[in-house]
């Protein structure tokens, strides 16, 4: 059953790796707050796994889109919405 | 990415004004959810998010009023809105009736707010699509 990760941690906290850890491939992490600050340190995410991050988050921290790698998709608050109902079940971290 | 139908959101606020991001992250959500056709059922604030139903907050006026501009949001679209009981009272949000009960000399929680327990939550969570957790990212 495909789940939706909503992670809103740093890369050093332990909830972050906790969701890591209890992510399959088919489900979806959305990065918001001090999350989307994982994004420019090279870290391994799960196989399978999408990765999406809020752009107003990316904004307030100052990442532009070189700071990002390829993989990700950038979302609105529309789009993270729809993404909430789109998967059976949301984890929120 | 196809829109969904019309559902319903329960959401919780667990991060407290100025010292996290949820209430903003929390707000931004819902008025996106509202503008897709969506409805928000219920508003309950949990632990440290009972801060937001603050009246006495008087941040300085550069800066974002959260406890006002989420009073004006679930006002503005009747969202039934709840603070915990046991997390409000440890934390001094008190209402009327609570305020006279504990011999206080004011109420800092009045409407839309009130305080309950987590049985009407409860019920509220069971009624909507999707119940989401806004917790602080510390």
């Amino acid at each position: 059953m495909p789940q939706l990760h909503l992670l809103n941690k740093v890369a050093d906290h332990p909830r972050f790796t906790q969701c890591l850890n209890q992510t399959h491939a088919g489900d979806s992490i959305a990065l918001t707050e001090s999350g989307v600050l994982a994004l420019p340190t090279g870290i391994d995410w799960p196989e399978g796994v999408v990765i999406y991050a809020l752009s107003a988050d990316l904004e307030a921290r100052g990442l532009g889109p070189l700071e990002l790698p390829p993989f990700v998709h950038v979302i609105g608050y529309e789009q993270l919405v729809d993404l909430t109902l789109s998967t059976d079940k949301v984890v929120c971290w | 990415m196809d829109s969904p139908p019309p559902q319903s959101f329960a959401l919780v606020i667990t991060g407290a004004p100025y010292s996290s991001q949820a209430p903003q992250t929390a707000l931004n959500f819902a008025e996106a959810a509202i503008r897709a056709g969506h409805k928000v059922n219920q508003v309950f604030l949990y632990g440290d998010g009972v801060h937001l139903a603050s009246n006495f907050a008087s941040p300085p006026s550069d800066e974002s009023d959260w406890p006002a501009l989420w009073r004006v949001f679930i006002e503005s679209h009747q969202i039934p809105a709840t603070c915990c009981v046991a997390s409000a009272l440890r934390r001094g949000l008190l209402d009327e009736t609570e305020s006279r009960r504990y011999e206080k000399t004011g109420a800092n929680v009045t409407a839309p707010y009130a305080i309950a327990g987590l049985g009407e939550w409860l019920e509220s969570t069971l009624n909507s699509s999707r119940t989401l957790y806004f917790n602080p990212d510390h």
